[in-house]
């Protein structure tokens, strides 16, 4: 039995729940290959024009899979919180996979609401297991495993030891952050800011210009009573940040996002009231690398700048 | 307390709503029709990526407020799309523009509830006998309402005179509009409903079925599509549209009725609600495509997160019981001669299909 996890969306949040959870079932998880321009001319087939960004890889590392597995792990994100809310695509990407893609293979997609605490987390993981395994110890041995992960990865995050693109790696195999370089803070959904296809390598060049790029799983725990399920990656951190001390905000946004279509415009408030400059870096399948870097360097220069006046 | 209470144009909901509010003894200020200039408002006072029905809202309630609106329904509500999020953003946007208005939201996902909670507002502190009456009424409008609106949008097919529905529509809104309570639309309701079925039409024209689904802001303002639902019924077409004014009240007690199957027949296309009107949509959209009409065209803001899912969805359904779909999405760049050329490009299809039998 091989799962697939396209290696998209909430792998930069979740993996390592998943991966210890299946270890422990004695199920191979296969991932889809690091994200590439086949890949994504390969979404671009299935998805519907109007879609952002990170939906369109989504789709694409769903093709690097479907063949080559026996089922895939799409997980539906509902909500983290009471009262809150999530993306609709987050919401239905089971369901808006099964309507493009005929020829999938069967889906394990739990829907992950977590308003009612680690109880729902439980049995989510307990019914996500019970195909299979029919042992109910195996299942209760799998699910703490998946809940130890899950707390040693938020662990290790906040105190800087890992980021979610180091979840398929050994540990330490990490490119090095210059931690007493210029601090900024660079804050967005993590298959924004991990992907280095998607941002044109932006985390290993601002560590090039000298850049103590703090994202936002660095900055601190992630209060739960947000409206968006993912707000903090934007907003919270964010202010963190500029509690830090930070120097200048880079924010992260994928054209199209509908929650960061609104969020963005918090985060320029806060921008404006602190007087910290942002440089809003917006992700499309048409932005260029050069325009990008040009951007990039004039930001880093001007805050250099700033510091010297 | 001085108010005077503004609700957004929205199609006819705002006319029941205003008459429902005057009924209540409350005075309303009318936001002027959606217009460029709201649209100019709407883009200042938002987020740019943010859509256009966010945007236009804004601008609505910033017209409402200059007419003089202490008061201000927004529509909105947790869950429901970024509306949900946006309202709390807009209202303080508008204090920031310098008006002092007091905003309350429409959680278009509770209706009823907050149909309540906003009449007890409104009301206050009259006894809850009192309000009965207005509420029938309301309700009696929603209802008449419909029923016009779904005359009109079949009849304009096959209307001898051309235009001769549009006047009678328009004789019959102004009718209803003047209407003070239940009382007065008991006696008149046949009357008006006659006025628009009287018009002359020709029974032995053919005529195509098209369905109408997707965002219902959308649908429902005229300025944001080019007036499609009129264009349609002048080629020639009868127009099914999936909202309906009373539905969103009455959704609770219509899960055995068409909701209920709507969202049988949906839910193989797309099982979770992901907010917004896209499960409603999809589940209309799937009943109707059982033979009901000859097309379906969808009708979507750019980037609705929501709608992006339902066009999704009517991939698979477009793909498994053949129902031509027709993609339409707007926002501010949209010009009418690009809207009209697909719509005549998918009637001619449609009509082509028809003599082929399909």
């Amino acid at each position: 039995m091989r799962i697939g996890v396209p290696r998209a969306l909430s792998f930069y949040r979740f993996h390592p729940t998943w991966a210890a959870f299946f270890d422990r079932l004695g199920i191979e998880l296969v991932l889809s290959p690091p994200t590439n321009r086949v890949m994504l001319e390969a979404g671009l087939r299935y998805a519907v024009t109007e879609t952002c960004l990170p939906m369109k890889l989504f789709y694409g590392h769903v093709r690097a899979l479907v063949g080559r597995v026996d089922q895939l792990l799409v997980p539906s994100i509902r909500r983290l919180a009471p009262g809150s809310s999530n993306c609709a695509r987050l919401i239905g990407l089971p369901d808006l996979l099964r309507a493009t893609m005929p020829d999938l293979p069967p889906l394990i997609a739990p829907d992950i609401d977590l308003s009612q605490e680690a109880r729902a987390l439980m049995s989510l993981l307990l019914e996500a297991g019970a195909p299979f395994s029919r042992n109910p110890l195996t299942l209760r041995d799998a699910v703490l495993a998946a809940w130890d992960a899950y707390r040693a990865t938020r662990q290790a995050m906040m105190e800087g030891r890992l980021t979610p693109a180091g979840f398929d790696r050994p540990p330490g195999d990490l490119p090095p952050v210059p931690a007493d370089g210029l601090p900024v803070a660079v804050v967005g959904h993590p298959y924004n800011l991990y992907d280095p296809f998607i941002n044109h390598h932006l985390l290993a060049r601002l560590a090039r210009l000298g850049v103590n790029a703090l994202t936002p799983e660095r900055l601190g725990p992630q209060p739960a009573d947000d409206y968006w399920a993912f707000e903090y990656e934007l907003v919270g951190a964010a202010r963190l940040a500029l509690e830090r001390g930070v120097k200048g905000l880079i924010a992260v946004v994928a054209f199209g996002c509908g929650p960061d279509a609104i969020l963005l415009d918090e985060v320029q408030r806060l921008s404006r009231e602190s007087g910290v400059p942002l440089l809003t870096l917006v992700l499309d399948e048409h932005s260029g690398e050069a325009g990008l870097l040009t951007r990039l360097e004039a930001f880093v220069d001007m805050l250099h700048w700033r510091g010297a006046r | 307390m001085d108010r005077r209470v503004a609700f957004p144009p929205l199609g006819l909901i705002s006319l029941a709503a205003e008459s429902y509010l005057r009924a209540l003894g409350v005075e309303t200020v009318t936001p002027p029709p959606t217009s460029r200039r709201t649209l100019d408002l709407g883009v200042q006072g938002s987020p740019e990526m943010v859509c256009i029905p966010c945007k236009l809202l804004f601008g609505n309630y910033v017209e409402a407020a200059e007419r003089g609106a202490t008061d201000i329904v927004m529509l909105g509500g947790p869950g429901t799309c970024r509306l949900g999020y946006s309202v709390a953003q807009q209202a303080r946007r508008l204090r920031e523009w310098g008006f002092a208005v007091r905003t309350h939201t429409l959680d278009l996902y509770h209706v009823p509830r907050d149909l309540l909670r906003l009449t007890r507002t409104f009301a206050d502190g009259r006894p809850a006998y009192e309000l009965v009456e207005p509420v029938r009424f309301l309700l009696g409008l929603l209802n008449l309402t419909d029923e016009l609106e779904t005359t009109a949008l079949v009849a304009r097919a096959r209307e001898r005179e051309r235009g001769a529905v549009d006047r009678a529509y328009a004789a019959a809104l102004e009718r209803v509009a003047a209407l003070r309570d239940r009382q007065e639309l008991k006696e008149q309701r046949d009357e008006i409903l006659g006025l628009v079925r009287a018009v002359e039409l020709d029974p032995d024209r053919p005529a195509l079925r098209v369905g109408l689904v997707g965002d219902a802001y959308t649908i429902l303002t005229p300025f944001l599509n080019h007036n499609l639902e009129v264009r349609l019924g002048r080629m020639g077409v009868e127009v099914y549209r999936w909202f309906h004014y009373t539905g969103r009240i009455n959704l609770p007690l219509l899960r055995r009725g068409r909701g209920g199957r709507a969202r049988r027949a949906g839910s193989r296309y797309l099982k979770r609600d992901v907010g917004g009107f896209a499960r409603a949509t999809i589940g209309e959209a799937a009943l109707m495509a059982q033979g009901e009409v000859d097309g379906l065209i969808h009708m979507a803001p750019f980037n609705c997160t929501p709608e992006t899912v339902a066009q999704s969805a009517l991939v698979a359904l477009q793909r498994e019981r053949g129902v031509p779909v027709l993609n339409l999405s707007f926002d501010e760049q949209t010009g009418p001669a690009g809207v009209v050329t697909r719509l005549e490009a998918f009637v001619d299809m449609l009509w082509a299909a028809r003599r082929r039998g399909g």
